[in-house]
């Protein structure tokens, strides 16, 4: 059996099926949508190509595209430093819960496992204005002076797009810690507390520390899934008001096929990948700290 | 036999496989050709019954969603008794809402897959793409002579003289009203713009969303700009001269009529919420009783026979004219010929779809069927089907018809491409969420018209 895998033959043929795949399903696509995003096309009929015009208007005009990507960074901040923080907490909140630890573990996994579109338009009724669920409790405590146009209005829809965006991910975050803290080994903790730490000590020195390989996978799972976000969006505001609610997914679907411009459609998309790229080697460095075998 | 004689024999094999490939394909229309075998021309002289016929099967693609209600079931059971007659015809039907089927048919025809038969929107924004590149099918008028069009009505689907497709119905805005909240509140029907100010002022200190929009889909607000720029100068046509660059979209009339709009929006005229609506929100929320206006097409006509709404709704829901000003009538409508259908050039039964258009547009199937459902305004002549039983949602409406003296044609958003239809659209949700000043949207139109002109 080793004698095969070192033969370079051998794994030549071995991955060539999954590498053909890849090829055919990722690297053709995104070699053909660089092509098309230096063309004018309109999705049907004869184009011309215009060298890099596209991608000059979208770095230096397109204030949309900026805005976009600026919410994408938004959601993506409130994710990494609300979510998670609060996930960490109800994780080790969980294993601390006795014989309700499956209840809560269900429960709070619940929102992840709700198609998004019914989630999303649960959410849009919440936050109706006339009927939502949210003014009418502002009604029902005195508060009528906060009631709102929660989508309505620009500067209130884009925290209500990344609380049921947060919302609906919670349930994972929660569960990627809640296993990295079944896999840190209990005899540490005893070992602790034999040396005399606290709780707080404990779990600040010892155990959150060991949880961070399951953080980076956690965060890096986070910020892809921040900037590709486009259901939720689609389906509660389509990036309205006025495009302030605008994510780079919906925006690029929005442009190739509701104003039929292809071509810059598809160059949004090869930025879009660029950014994602770089921002994914980032990551991967500023998170690469080895914190040794337990 | 000799060499060439078999070299000879080969060719004409390859000749006839590559044909017969050409055949199977998209791209060759199937009766072009006079060499074409006799079946394919059979759906053709249709009720001969004589000969078996081909099975056929037509993909039919439609925007009307709703198949359970309204003018989605009439078209519905209008091709389900065609099947009926035709047993070797079936029609697959696919249907989507209005936008998303925009989208998809874009889709399918860029991989020159168009279904048979299309529906299809007289409007340059549409049709334009369509026919530029050649998708769709000639029709001949002739085919459709008795079926009593609308005179004008097929303009919209008319190129250089040439028909491609067939309105189905006559659309016109109005605004639909609850007359139970209207006589609640002590509301009379505004007969003026500013007396339209007056009941929306008033349904407001009464705590009532005073008119339901789909400001999300966003393609009812440039018809409301339409009327209100109509309402200042007593004129439609001043919007498509700015819209073919012969005036700027800051003329002092398209300013003030952007500024009369926006002081509706201000007034918070727009059911809350509005601005995150798409059609189906707005109508809901109407057909709840939770808003006492709805601005919306004529189409929306069986909203009174909707069995998802109470009874109560369904007898007091009516119409009136877009409220009228010192220069434009209530009479001046903003109205179009919008929805049909057309052909795709590629279909491999050209005559089997032309045919079921036919039997579709003969007066005793859609436009009775149409009026007597009580779903929607036929671009035929239909004064024969008038039952006398018609709703009275109905007959409010056909008075709106009847008495037109102007319309607008084409509505602003779809006299250009996509893109000029998006960016006009924007501009509107930013003017009316307080985004943007009337000057500054004048000059977002001036641009979308700038770029629409300049391709």
């Amino acid at each position: 059996m080793h004698r095969v895998l070192s033969d370079k033959k051998a794994i030549a043929l071995l991955i060539a099926p999954g590498l053909f795949l890849f090829a055919f399903m990722i690297c053709i696509p995104i070699f053909m949508s660089a092509y098309y995003g230096s063309t004018d096309w309109g999705g049907i009929g004869k184009y011309n190509f215009i060298g890099l015009d596209n991608y000059r208007e979208i770095l230096f005009h397109d204030k949309v595209f900026w805005t976009s990507l600026g919410n994408a960074l938004l959601l993506t901040a409130a994710t990494v430093f609300l979510q998670h923080p609060f996930a960490i907490l109800l994780a080790i909140f969980l294993t601390h819960s006795g014989k309700y630890e499956k209840v809560f573990r269900t429960i709070f996994f619940i929102p992840a496992v709700i198609s998004i579109v019914v989630t999303a338009k649960l959410w849009s009724s919440i936050f109706h204005p006339n009927y939502g669920l949210l003014n009418k409790l502002l009604d029902g405590i005195g508060l009528e002076a906060l009631k709102h146009d929660w989508l309505g209005d620009p500067n209130t829809a884009i925290w209500c797009i990344i609380i049921v965006v947060m919302w609906q991910g919670f349930g994972y975050a929660l569960l990627l810690y809640y296993s990295g803290l079944q896999g840190i080994p209990s005899d540490l903790s005893e070992a602790a507390k034999i040396d005399g730490a606290n709780n707080f000590t404990l779990y600040t020195r010892i155990i959150i520390p060991l949880l961070s390989p399951m953080m980076r996978v956690a965060i890096i799972i986070a910020v892809t899934t921040c900037l590709k976000q486009m259901e939720t969006v689609f389906l509660m505001t389509n990036g309205g008001p006025a495009n302030s609610t605008q994510f780079l997914g919906n925006y690029l679907y929005k442009t190739a096929f509701s104003s039929s411009l292809y071509g810059y459609g598809n160059a949004i998309s090869i930025l879009f990948i660029i950014f994602c790229l770089v921002l994914t080697v980032v990551l991967n460095k500023v998170l690469k700290k080895d914190i040794g075998e337990f | 036999m000799n060499g060439k004689g078999i070299k000879l024999v080969l060719a004409s094999l390859m000749v006839s496989v590559g044909l017969a490939g050409c055949g199977g394909g998209n791209n060759a229309p199937a009766a072009s050709t006079p060499t074409d075998s006799p079946e394919s021309t059979a759906p053709a002289t249709n009720s001969g019954g004589n000969t078996p016929e081909e099975k056929v099967t037509l993909k039919f693609f439609t925007a009307l969603a709703d198949r359970a209600n309204g003018s989605g079931k009439v078209e519905q059971d209008i091709i389900d008794a065609y099947m009926k007659e035709h047993p070797n015809v079936k029609i697959e039907v696919e249907a989507l809402q209005d936008e998303p089927y925009k989208s998809k048919i874009k889709v399918y025809a860029s991989s020159n897959q168009l279904p048979d038969i299309i529906q299809a929107w007289g409007q340059p924004s549409f049709l334009s793409p369509l026919l530029d590149n050649d998708l769709l099918l000639e029709l001949n008028k002739s085919d459709f002579e008795g079926d009593q069009f609308v005179a004008g009505s097929m303009d919209g689907f008319s190129k250089d003289d040439k028909l491609y497709g067939l309105p189905r119905g006559a659309d016109y805005m109005v605004m639909y009203y609850n007359k139970k909240i209207f006589a609640d509140n002590g509301i009379e029907v505004p007969k003026t713009t500013a007396e339209l100010m007056d009941v929306v002022k008033k349904l407001r200190d009464k705590k009532i969303n005073p008119i339901a929009m789909n400001g999300m889909d966003a393609w009812t607000l440039p018809i409301w700009y339409e009327f209100a720029a109509q309402r200042v100068n007593g004129d439609f046509n001043k919007m498509d001269e700015a819209v073919a660059r012969k005036i700027s979209f800051t003329d002092a009339d398209l300013v003030t009529a952007a500024k009369d709009m926006k002081a509706f929006a201000d007034a918070k005229a727009f059911a809350d919420g509005w601005l995150t609506a798409d059609y189906g929100a707005a109508r809901n929320l109407f057909g709840q009783g939770q808003a006492a206006m709805f601005f919306m097409g004529a189409w929306e006509s069986g909203l009174a026979t909707d069995e998802n709404f109470s009874e109560d709704f369904r007898n007091n829901v009516g119409a009136f004219a877009f409220p009228a000003s010192d220069k434009g009538k209530t009479t001046d409508v903003a109205a179009w010929y919008g929805g049909g259908y057309a052909v795709s050039k590629n279909s491999k039964h050209p005559e089997a779809a032309v045919d079921f258009l036919k039997y579709f547009f003969t007066p005793e199937n859609w436009s009775k069927l149409l009026w007597q459902a009580g779903a929607g305004t036929p671009a035929q002549q239909f004064d024969q089907f008038l039952t006398g039983s018609e709703t009275n949602l109905q007959k409010e409406l056909i008075d709106v018809f009847s008495t037109m003296t102007s319309s607008s044609g084409t509505p602003l958003q779809d006299i250009g491409d996509d893109e000029f239809k998006q960016k006009v659209m924007e501009a509107h949700q930013s003017l009316l969420s307080d985004k943007m000043s009337a000057e500054d949207f004048a000059k977002a139109l001036d641009a979308a018209s700038d770029k629409f002109a300049g391709k």
